[in-house]
Parts: structure tokens; sequence; C-alpha cells
């Protein structure tokens, strides 16, 4: 081998040690733990897949997947159709255009755990703003935090004040890549604004608003810092996402070794996931 | 005039002789004060008179019956010798690290390190270095870095429920040849309760170097129940007279009722029964075992099958939380819960606190030390004055887990508790200062900082319960401490200290029981499972029985996994199976 070759190898060797010390090894390390009941002031010991299998009885797995679900089910389509109604608001020509499109993107850098704990103060039952704003319009006060179904309207509403944001930049991306020959040949067929969007706009924009569907779905079965500090899984456990339990187990109770078969279960579901939407994406691709 | 010229032999030998003179001085100086520092104090003598009178012995004297009692006098007399100022034990270069809640400079437990921080520094010679790590994730962060041997810490402020799980793992240190080591700062054992002493030893051994004495207390407003009209209203509606304190909780649920719903403090709104903090993840499941704990815990003079425990079976390892008593317990609580805002199923300490000290605006809660002392600060308190402090109420019947029935009893039988963290420090195995990590714990332990702890730091987050906090008049003339210093350096209200220090003392020393602390192995996950269950009770999602029992079959998995026998015999070590139970102080 050449020597211009062998140092190209050298260039690689520091993310190829960062990939395999962050990421092949702690992957291998969990499926070695996930076989073992590993807990703290106990040896660990070989007991095969009855990890696995006592997820199928574990009440929590069930209730903290039907959160995750749920939430997944309410916030993304919601964060989808707003950011795709602001991205196309975004495409008009206005005064204050551009402080708008900051405005809209600002929200996402925002630290989900910041977010969490302004989260107690606005959704104060016992005279927080949103709850005084409530009462003058005659609402009266509503039980944000302490009553299972607001509580999971609270951690849904900052999620989607936040994540909005998020999608709003891949859309207004993809909306600004759009071919404007097309959109111009259709006007002067006498197309109108909402058969573009239909017929044009759409179309084009699937394989984009699918990719930033997918990564918000993704990010969402992670959801933890938001629900952390604002109900702390609570009431009960009506909010307890998936990823809370996974880090309860591990991390408060020391059970390592049955949080590495959750972690795995996440990751496999994850991986199913993506390959369908990968293969989705292909075939769109292709016609 | 003539200038004068020094040559530079001159000077230099000027020079040098100051600085020698200097030096010796400092020499002198320094071994002075070293011997005038550690000089043997004078022998101090403390007599104590006791009157004891004895039962006696009765006998049959033909027709007539002659009982005998015997009445002595005791003089008892202690005599102290020994040096009783702090040894100069100096730690030069050396830097303990100590892991504690997150509370900033005036936040719970961190001020007390920071308060004392340059003091300590000044004394050893080492450095002092806090880091701050949020309730939640205390636990987690501290076995962590003993697991992994990261050795970030060198001490670490834990709560109760921790212990069992370092001690098994071998993480902690065990103090007891330090204890004994003359050149550390001298805090006697005897001095704390012996609930508190349990929680910082394992199977007769010292891991703990005790500091906060929490428990849980009754707190209401004085000043509604001298309301002479409040009084008439109450006997007029319940048919008896408003329990000054409330002596059970039916007592409690009736005087919040009382209280809930009208605007008793004139500020043009309805004013609450009580308050509490509710939250799942935080506090909740503390204050539900403040009220289930007269229901369940049968007292006895020793701490056998069924007499003073509560949580299994030590036999068997049963859960016996799904029993009667906790069920009575949780079904109060649900009852209570009507007369205080909707709100308090969200909040943790913080809220329920400011809605009862800063707004005012519930007239009963039961809460740890720090409402008594939040209650005193001028700038957030509309209370200070008005504070009344009780043991907490007790219960008429307790349920008899041997014979499955209630035992009724003809006054309310009292459940002390230490409910709460009982924060003490610990000292972590692979700490490389472990000497000057003992020191730093030992001399916040001794009675001068200790005072000063509870007293002049607002914040400090820990509660009285060493002998060196009560006033003689309040304990029975146990105590070492001075009521007017609670006032004078204190700060408190003068009426306010006498109830809080007299609820403490009779919680501690004067209480039939007491609920024992869960510090297994394993403890932070069983009680994470009947935080979940409690909420899932008071929002009304399960009855109190179905949610108890949930958290019954959680906890035979949970013993399960971790293995019955062993679980089995870390309990009995930690409830001191076996052993006469102790409430009377030393």
């Amino acid at each position: 081998m050449r020597k211009e070759e062998k140092v190209k190898y050298l260039f690689l060797l520091p993310s190829v040690a960062l990939v395999l010390s962050f990421v092949i090894f702690p992957l291998i390390y969990s499926v070695f733990l996930s076989l073992t009941n590993w807990q703290i002031g106990r040896e660990l010991s070989f007991i095969g897949l009855s990890n696995y299998l006592k997820i199928f009885t574990d009440f929590r797995v069930l209730n903290s997947l039907e959160f995750t679900l749920k939430f997944i089910a309410l916030t993304v389509p919601i964060e989808a159709f707003l950011a795709l109604g602001l991205a196309l608001l975004s495409q008009k020509s206005f005064t204050g255009n551009k402080v708008f499109r900051i405005l809209c993107i600002l929200p996402f850098f925002a630290s989900p755990i910041a977010l969490s704990y302004l989260g107690i103060t606005i959704f104060y039952e016992e005279g927080g703003p949103l709850n005084n704003i409530l009462s003058l319009i005659g609402v009266g006060k509503i039980p944000w935090i302490s009553n299972p179904t607001y509580a999971f309207l609270s951690v849904s509403l900052l999620d989607i004040w936040q994540w909005t944001a998020f999608l709003y930049v891949i859309f207004l991306a993809g909306l600004e890549s759009l071919p404007k020959d097309i959109y111009e040949a259709a006007m002067v067929d006498g197309a109108s604004g909402w058969r573009l969007f239909k017929s044009i706009t759409l179309p084009l924009l699937l394989p984009i608003i699918t990719t930033g569907v997918i990564f918000k779905v993704i990010e969402s079965f992670k959801v933890f810092d938001l629900i952390y500090a604002l109900t702390g899984g609570g009431p009960g456990i009506s909010t307890e996402s998936y990823t809370m339990y996974i880090y309860k187990t591990g991390l408060r109770f020391f059970r390592m070794g049955y949080a590495a078969s959750l972690s795995l279960i996440l990751l496999i579901i994850l991986s199913i996931l993506l390959m369908l939407a990968m293969i989705r994406l292909r075939r769109v691709y292709e016609v | 005039m003539k200038e004068r010229k020094i040559s530079r032999r001159d000077a230099l030998s000027t020079a040098a002789k100051v600085a020698i003179g200097v030096v010796a001085a400092g020499v002198i100086a320094g071994i002075g004060g070293y011997y005038a520092g550690s000089q043997v104090a004078p022998a101090k003598t403390v007599t104590e008179t006791k009157t004891v009178t004895a039962p006696g012995t009765t006998i049959t004297v033909g027709a007539a019956t002659v009982t005998e009692k015997v009445t002595e006098t005791v003089t008892k007399t202690v005599t102290v010798t020994g040096p009783l100022t702090t040894p100069a034990v100096r730690f030069e270069g050396a830097t303990v690290t100590v892991a504690c809640m997150a509370g900033g400079p005036e936040g719970p437990h961190s001020s007390v390190l920071y308060y004392f921080k340059d003091e300590w520094e000044k004394l050893t010679g080492a450095k002092l270095n806090v880091i701050e790590i949020p309730f939640g994730e205390l636990h987690e962060k501290v076995l962590t870095d003993a697991i992994t041997g990261a050795g970030v810490y060198d001490v670490a402020k834990i709560c109760a429920t921790s212990l069992g799980d370092l001690v098994v793992g071998g993480y902690v240190e065990c103090i007891d040849d330090y204890m004994k080591d003359p050149r550390f700062p001298k805090w006697d054992p005897a001095h704390v309760p012996e609930p508190v002493r349990r929680c910082v030893t394992w199977g007769g051994k010292w891991y703990g170097i005790p500091n906060d004495c929490d428990g849980i207390y009754l707190y209401y407003r004085r000043d509604l129940w001298e309301d002479s009209y409040n009084r008439e209203e109450f006997k007029t509606k319940y048919g008896y007279e408003l329990p000054d304190p409330p002596k059970t909780w039916d007592e409690v649920r009736d005087c919040a009722e009382f209280f809930n719903g009208w605007d008793w403090n004139g500020d043009g709104e309805p004013e609450y029964g009580l308050c509490q903090s509710l939250k799942v993840a935080a506090q909740a499941w503390f204050k539900y075992l403040a009220v289930a704990a007269c229901y369940s815990v049968l007292p006895g003079p020793v701490v056998d099958r069924y007499h003073n425990v509560f949580h299994f079976d030590p036999e068997t390892m049963e859960p016996r939380i799904n029993k009667p008593g906790p069920i009575k317990g949780l079904e109060m609580l649900i009852e209570l819960k009507k007369y205080g805002p909707e709100a308090m199923i969200g909040w943790d300490i913080g809220p329920s606190w400011d809605f009862f000290v800063t707004k005012g605006k519930a007239a009963l809660t039961w809460d740890w030390g720090d409402i008594a002392r939040m209650a005193q600060d001028p700038k957030r308190s509309v209370i200070k004055g008005k504070l009344g402090a009780a043991p907490l109420p007790g219960s008429y019947e307790v349920w008899d887990e041997e014979n499955k029935t209630w035992k009724r009893f003809d006054r309310p039988i009292r459940c002390g508790n230490i409910l709460g963290c009982d924060w003490f420090y610990v000292i972590l195995k692979h700490s490389k200062n472990k000497e000057a990590a003992y020191h730093l714990c030992a001399w916040l332990s001794a009675p001068e900082q200790l005072f000063k702890t509870v007293t002049v730091i607002w914040g400090s987050g820990v509660d009285p319960g060493w002998r060196i906090h009560f006033p003689p008049e309040i304990s029975e003339g146990w105590g070492l401490g001075n009521l007017k210093e609670w006032v004078t350096v204190g700060g408190y209200d003068e009426r306010d200290a006498k109830a809080f220090l007299k609820a403490v003392y009779e919680q501690y020393f004067k209480s039939d029981t007491f609920l024992e602390y869960l510090k297994i192995p394993g403890a932070s996950e069983l009680m994470d499972s009947l935080d979940i269950h409690i909420n899932e009770a008071l929002v009304g999602k399960r009855s109190a029985k179905d949610a108890l029992d949930a958290c019954a079959r959680d906890w035979e998995r949970i013993v399960e996994e971790r293995g019955k026998d062993q679980m089995k015999k870390w309990y009995q070590e930690s409830i001191g199976y076996g052993l006469p139970i102790k409430i009377k102080p030393d």
C-alpha cells in the first residue's frame, strides 16, 4: 500500500474509534447485559431470554408504550399540520416575513428541561398565568397537572410548541427547493391556489414531509425531559413514557439487565419503523 | 543637617535580625496557641436528681393487706474530663468533595456546607468542594459513582433509603474506629434519638454520621384555634371542643372540613382546610406513611413479628402494605384530600410550603421541620407567631395482624416517625481523603455547629432532634438547649419555638411506637411502587384497596427478584428484629 493510502486510514481512525467506543461497544455490551440479571449487590448471572419474556407481563411496560404511542399519535400530526401551514405562509411575501421566520424557528432552541420547568409555572393550577386567563374569560381553573387527561395534554402542548419549529425548518427548506417553472406552467393553465397545493406542492413535498415525520416519530419515542420535571410521570404513571421507565429501571432501581432488554426492544421497534419508511421513500423516489 | 548613611552590611544585618525575631515569635506563639487550644479542660460535673417510685410489693398480714411502695431519690453525677475543644488536626492539601441535595447557597442541606465552608477550611487547611445534585438523582449519581469507581465524591449526604444499597455493595466506610479516634471532633451517639441512630447503622456497625432528624409533624394555625368564634362554631357543628391540638386523624378531618371553603383570613377569597404535597416522584409517599403508620404499627416492648413493624412480615417477607391498617391510612388520606386544593396532586414541597407559610391559605398541614423555620422568616411568612405544632395524630384502633382484628385502645396510640430522608453523611470507600472527610462530617455534627444549623441557617433543611436542641423545660430536663437562644439567635417567635420543640420532643420520646425506616437494598424501587399506586388512588383511578393490593404484588415480585432469603436477612438486620424498642432518651 502506498504511503498516501496509509495516511488516509490514519485520518479515519479517530471517527472509527469514536463509533466503536460509543456506539458499537455499548450496543454489544447492552445485548450481553440483557441476557443477565445484574443488580447492585448481586453477582452477575446469565438468565437467557427471561428479561424479554418478563416485558410482556410487566404492566408498566404496556402502560408506558400506550402513553408513548398516544403521545405520538396526538403530537406528530398536529406538529406536521402546523409546520406545513407556517412554512406555506412563510413563502408569501409580506412585511416582517424574515422576523416571522425567526420567531417560528426560535422555540426549537429552548432546552426541553428548562421548558418543562417553565411549564410548571405556566400550568400552575392555583394562580398560574394560563388558569388566570381562563378564569377571566369564564372557563375556570383546569387541573393541568393533577388530572391524568389534562396532564397528558400539558405535556403534549409543550412538545407541540417546541417541535413544530423543527418540522417547520425542514418543510420550509423543502418548499424553497421546489422547481418554480412547474408552478408557472400550472398558473398559466389557470390552476387555483388549492389545486396548486394539492396537485403540485403536496406530491413534490411528500418525501420531505415523510422524512420529517419519521424523524419526529423517532424523537417522540425518546420523550423524557419534558415529562421529568413537569409531571414526573404522574399522576400515578399516566404520563410515564417508555424511556422514562427505562431510566427508572436502570438508574433508579439499578436493574441493569432488565433495563438493557427494554432498551433493545425500543431499538428494534425504531429500526422496523425506519426500515418501513425507507422502503416507502424508495418507492416514492423510484416513481 | 548631615545625611546619615547606612551601609549595606548594616542594612542586611538589621533585616536578618528582624526576620529571625519575627519567626521566633511566630513559633513561640504557635506552640503556645497549640497548647492553649488543647489544654485539658477542668472536669465538668453535672448533677441530676430524679425521684423514682417503684411499685413495691403487696402482702397479706392477717386480714390486712399491706402494700409497700418504695420511693428513692437518685442523684446522678456526670463528670466530663478531657479536651472539649476540637483538636487541631490539619489536612493541608486535601480536598473533600461532598455530594448533597441541590438547594443552592440558601437551600436545604447544601446551605449548611456553604455556611461552614470557610470556617472548616481555616480550621483544617483542607478544601471543601460542594457538588449539588437534584433530589431525584442523588441516589443514582452517588451509586453510579461508587459502582463505576469514578471516585468523584468523598462524602455523600444521603437519604436513609440509600444506605442498604451502599452498605451491601461495600461502597461506604464503617466509621466505628473513627468515632473512637481522639483526633476527630466528638459527637455523642447518645444525644440522638434511637430511631435516628438505627438509620445510620447496619448490623450493629456505624456507617453514617447523623445530622438531620427528619420527622413529620402536624402544623396548624394557632390564631384560628384561639379564635372564640371558631371554637363556638366548631362545637356547635361537631358536638365537641375544637381539639387543640387534634389528636386523631378523624379530628384532623373534622378540623380541615370546618376550615375549608370560607374566608377566615379576610382576603376576600375562600381558604382551604389543609394543603399537602402529593405529587408522584416527589414526597407523596412520605405524607401517606405519616397518616397510615398509626393504624398499622402495633406497639410492643420488642420488635417482633407483629409489633413495631410495618412494611413486611419479618419471617416470610410477605408484604403488609395491603393490610387493613395501611388501607385505612390511604382511605383517610383520600378523605383529607377533599379539604385542600385539587392542585395538591401536582405539588411537591415548594408550592405546598408556599401555600401554608407565604400565602397563609390553609389551616392545617403535616410536614417537616422546615415549616417551623420558614414560618419565622419575616420576608416570606405571614404566620410568624401564629404557628401551632403537635406530634402526628394517632388512632384509637391499630390493626393486629396476629389476631386479624382491630385492637382498640382507650387513648390514641401515637406512632413516632423519622419520615423524610433523615439526611446523614457517609464516607465513600474510594475516597482518598477519608480522615479529612470524617473530620468534616463529625465537626458538622458537633453541638455548636448543630445548633447553628437548625437556628441561624434558615434554609438548612436540618430538623432538630439532638439533645443540644431541646431546652430542659420542654424535654423533662433531658435537653441541653436554651429556649432564649432559639428566639434571640434563631429569630423564632417564642410561642412558635416552644410549640415546635415540644412537638419534636414528644414525637421522638413520648410516642408509643415508631415507624421503621425502610433502608434495605431495593428500597428505592419499593417506595417508587408505593408512590405510583398511592397516586392512582388519590386521582380516583383505583380504590385504596386495589392500589395497595397492586403495590403488594409489586413488592412480592421485587423481593423475589432480589432474592427472598437475602432480603429477609437484610430486613431483619435493618429493623433490629428481636431487639427491645427504645423510645425514652438516654
